[in-house]
């Protein structure tokens, strides 16, 4: 056995927790757009398909995850393919990981410096945000659980403030004619949804050692996934009623602009900075675990004794690298349309089931 | 620089007692006390330096018909020997008393267990032990040719006595207060408690001031891990003086570089009676009245002994209504600031006219408006407790009005910003616990600066931060914000709503593993019509 | 932003490279080094605006083909 590098433990409730704030993460600020953009209307339909299939692959970690409970995904990667293959393997989930994390950093940079605060160099804002996360992955997993645990009410409670105050403004007309794209157009758009978070959810494959009573985690995996895959669908199909389906696929972020709509008498209105707070949030924990689940991978990959050491330096490479990645909004749209979802299937379907089939094969389990 | 961190470094090993003065036995027999009388008392006298207060009454008393020279020694002030003496000296018919008991040879055993009419008696065969009794209040008794003495408590000080706390008053409820004398204290609360499994034990603490420090704790109820690291923490203290319990608490508490305090201190003895029935451990520090609790988690410093002597519903709404003010105490000023600074759409338009047309005539930021009435706020406050009592209660008032509204009429800062420091001001006194309280005080500064230079974004980030930090302190073992997170469900009855009494079933889970129960589940019946 | 990178690394080098030369754990200590040289070296070069290889250039031109074959048949 490797020595333990984390000595926390998180319970269940905590681990459906950080599963749901983390398919809210981005996804709740980039997918809506991007689920409306092929299938219009019917963008409500694709989120629906996504998160069906979504539950598939959940299911498909779980049952990667309970053949080796006491192991982490780079850990059994080494088990199942062998030192070398392995040890390849665990490398390329490290980068996936790394690649995630900067990518969702960008995402807050992105959205702080467009909407709240356009003078704000973007440099600035990721660094603040690097701070708060070298400090949370520092502390460790249970730290970060035990923070998402106080966090959860303040997300629902803003949640269903966005959700109440919009209902007045529902116009049902805007969803007709349903199913007017077409299978082909809502397959296409559900796209976005799978590989935004469900693909990503593989990051929780690093945490199923840490988890009390790994055997019944699945429960748990899949109610978090299912919760964050249901307030998306809530969201994009008020941003369907409330926006309609042309303004939520041109605008980048169209849930900020949904919050903007939000107007109660005359006093309470123009708040969606407050409800940004959930984006951030979300967010936060999404790359608290994605620049986690990296840190710990390479630093079983390397068998060290801790990824304390490693936190800072990877986490400059994770300023510097969130700027290279792209060079303005269109290239991400594209990218993330186009290239994202493929480059995400490798790593959330192809190699899972790689390592299931192999492990299956060689009838290697613990 | 370099010097610094060093006399910083030193200073933390110092404080956490990595290397402990051992007393080593040779000491002992050094110390021993002497065959004659005269050269004992001439050791004791030069010992304390022929200190005026030291008092040396010499006698003899007959007995078995042999004549002994014999003398007390007592610290006047300390010590009242009154009973003493007369046990030893007074007889009823004017003749010196003569002590009759021929199968006792050994005198001092003879006046140990014939004579001496004190309770509380020990034998001393070194000076160190006599002297530290002497100097304690015990009278010590020797006798002319034995190298051993008697030490027999005759305490009697000048008190403070049983008075009303002055910083945790309540409107229902006990009106005592602990005072200064450890005895005084502990006795308080084995009233309250008359079980015999509340246990305690003591230690002198402190190289030249030696203070008494007592732990109590119930056993059975009371985690057997956590007492083992009390006292593990209290032998690992090497330090020369512990003047207050606040000594203690900076040398045991778990992290000592975080703002928020981990350990509760309380002057009321219902308040410290309450934890030890949930399983806590209390620290008493004799010559101050404030006793420390044991683990102490985030809720405890915002709940009251009085929650739980009003009714439920006031309870519970008093408590959240305590939350309500942390935050605002916490965020006020700098939700202010990061409004008017960064996001003035969220404020309604009729509101943001006349805060826009306040700020018109202003010269400074919003921030620094803030940091002017918040400092101007410190100093009142401050000044208002060092004050004399007359004086002190107009300053704090008229000073607060009238320097706020000479500011605003100065045109320093703006009517908005006055009301929202007054505000923050009055609600961070409704924390109940002041050392909560002031590490709010010191928060609130950094939220302003972040507030200022990154608006609402800074604020949530510094959120994430505190929220992070407190999620990774532990008391004594136990995660300080339990029971939020660990969200532990049937703790919630008495976290932020205080659910009646009968509904209180349970101790809080992770302070006290064992001894669960706290009474048989049986809702109130209604009276029979 | 350079200066940020720079303080961070200082900071890391003055308080954790110590301790881990002290406990002898030097392949954190050569791991956590030559990630730390590679980082400021790749800020450096940014602040300086040198063209940067951006690894989604590398990632578009591996699934670019794929992309094409299933985008086109869903649509």
């Amino acid at each position: 056995m490797q020595p333990m590098i984390e000595k926390g433990k998180i319970n269940r409730r905590q681990f459906a927790i950080l599963t749901m704030l983390f398919s809210l993460g981005s996804t709740i600020l980039i997918v809506p757009s991007a689920l409306t953009a092929v299938s219009k209307q019917d963008g409500w339909i694709s989120a629906i398909v996504g998160v069906l299939l979504g539950m598939l692959l959940i299911g498909l970690y779980t049952v990667l995850g309970s053949r080796y409970p006491k192991q982490s995904l780079v850990q059994y990667s080494e088990t199942i393919l062998g030192a070398w293959l392995g040890k390849i393997v665990a490398l390329l989930f490290f980068s996936f990981f790394f690649l995630l994390s900067s990518l969702v950093l960008r995402n807050v940079g992105d959205f702080i410096t467009t909407i709240v605060m356009p003078e704000t160099p973007i440099q600035i804002v990721h660094w603040i945000f690097v701070f708060a996360v070298l400090m949370a992955v520092s502390l460790g997993l249970e730290v970060i659980a035990r923070s998402s645990e106080i966090f959860l009410p303040w997300v629902v409670f803003l949640l269903l403030i966005l959700i109440v105050f919009l209902v007045p403004q529902i116009q049902f007309d805007r969803i007709q004619p349903v199913f007017e794209s077409g299978t082909k157009a809502i397959l296409h758009s559900s796209l976005s949804i799978i590989s935004i978070p469900y693909l990503e959810l593989t990051v929780f494959l690093m945490l199923y050692p840490y988890v009390n009573h790994p055997e019944k985690i699945g429960s748990a995996y899949l109610k978090g996934g299912v919760l964050g895959g249901l307030v998306i669908i809530i969201v994009t199909m008020l941003c369907v009623f409330v926006l309609g389906w042309d303004f939520t696929s041109r605008h980048t972020f169209p849930s900020y602009t949904l919050a903007k709509k939000i107007q109660v008498g005359e006093f309470l209105q123009r708040i969606e900075v407050l409800v940004a707070v959930i984006w951030f949030l979300t967010i936060f924990f999404k790359l608290a675990l994605c620049f986690y689940a990296a840190m710990l991978g390479l630093a079983q990959l390397f068998r060290l004794s801790s990824y304390r050491p490693l936190i800072v330096p990877c986490g400059i490479l994770l300023a510097v690298l969130s700027i290279i990645v792209y060079p303005n909004i269109v290239y991400f749209r594209v990218f993330a349309s186009e290239i994202w979802p493929f480059y995400s299937l490798t790593f959330g379907f192809f190699f899972p089931v790689l390592l299931l089939v192999v492990s299956l094969f060689r009838g290697t389990a613990k | 620089m370099v010097s610094f961190y060093e006399a910083m470094k030193k200073m933390h090993k110092r404080g956490t007692g990595r290397h402990k003065s051992l007393e080593s036995d040779t000491n002992k027999t050094a110390n021993a006390l002497k065959d004659t009388l005269e050269d004992n008392l001439r050791f004791i006298d030069a010992g304390l330096g022929n200190s005026t207060d030291l008092v040396i009454r010499q006698f003899t008393i007959t007995a078995n018909r042999r004549l002994c020279r014999t003398a007390i020694v007592y610290i006047d002030g300390l010590a009242n020997p009154q009973a003493l003496l007369d046990s030893l000296l007074k007889d009823d018919n004017e003749t010196r008393k003569a002590i009759e008991h021929p199968e006792e040879t050994n005198p001092l055993q003879l006046l140990r267990d014939y004579v001496l009419t004190i309770g509380d008696m020990h034998g001393a065969s070194d000076f160190d032990t006599l002297l530290h009794a002497v100097l304690s209040g015990d009278t010590a008794i020797l006798v002319d040719g034995f190298a051993e003495g008697i030490v027999a408590d005759t305490r009697d000080f000048t008190d403070r006595g049983v008075t009303e706390p002055s910083s945790q008053t309540v409107v229902r409820g006990p009106r005592e207060g602990f005072s200064e004398t450890l005895r005084t204290n502990t006795a308080l609360v084995r009233r309250k408690i008359k079980d015999r499994n509340l246990w305690m034990e003591t230690r002198q603490i402190g190289d030249v001031t030696k203070t008494d420090v007592s732990l109590m704790f119930i056993k059975g109820t009371v985690n057997d891990k956590v007492v083992d690291e009390v006292r593990a923490r209290m032998d690992r203290i090497d330090i020369d003086a512990i003047l207050e319990s606040g000594y203690i608490e900076e040398l045991i508490q778990d992290d000592s570089y975080s703002p928020f305090p981990t350990i509760y201190h309380s002057e009321r003895p219902d308040a410290i009676a309450g934890g030890l029935l949930e399983g806590r451990v209390a620290i008493f520090v004799d010559g101050t009245p404030f006793v420390l609790l044991v683990p102490a988690l985030f809720t405890h410093f915002m709940q009251t002994p009085e929650d739980y002597y009003q009714r439920a519903d006031i309870g519970s709404l008093l408590r959240i209504l305590r939350y309500v003010c942390l935050f605002i105490a916490l965020f006020g000023p700098s939700a202010y600031i990061a409004i008017t600074t960064f996001h003035q759409e969220m404020i309604p338009t009729p509101l943001l006219i006349s805060i826009m047309a306040q700020r018109e005539g202003i010269p400074f930021p919003a921030f620094i408006e803030a940091i002017i009435m918040e400092v101007t706020f410190e100093i009142l406050r401050e000044a208002g407790v060092r004050m004399p009592r007359t004086i002190g209660q107009a300053v704090s008032i008229v000073g607060a009005l009238v320097i706020g509204q000479a500011a605003v009429d100065a045109g320093l800062v703006g009517p908005a910003m006055v009301i929202v420091v007054s505000i923050t001001a009055i609600s961070n006194f409704v924390i109940p616990s002041y050392n909560m309280g002031i590490s709010v005080r010191m928060i609130r500064f950094i939220y302003m600066m972040l507030a200022a230079s990154f608006g609402l974004y800074g604020i949530l980030v510094g959120t994430i931060v505190m929220v992070l930090h407190l999620c990774s302190l532990r008391s004594f073992g136990v995660p300080y914000l339990a029971p939020f997170a660990p969200f532990i469900i049937e703790d919630q009855k008495d976290n932020i709503f205080r659910l009646p009494q009968w509904a209180l079933l349970t101790r809080p889970r992770l302070v006290s593993p064992n001894n669960r129960k706290r009474q048989k589940n049986h809702p109130p019946h209604k009276p029979a019509p | 932003m350079l200066w940020i990178s720079l303080i961070a690394a200082a900071c890391v080098v003055r308080y954790q490279y110590p301790k881990l030369k002290r406990r002898k754990q030097l392949k954190e200590l050569w791991l956590s080094a030559s990630i730390l040289v590679f980082a400021l070296g790749l800020s450096v070069a940014q602040s300086f605006h040198a063209p940067i290889p951006n690894p989604l250039d590398w990632i578009t031109a591996i699934y670019k083909p794929m992309s094409k074959v299933v985008l086109s048949a869903l649509s």
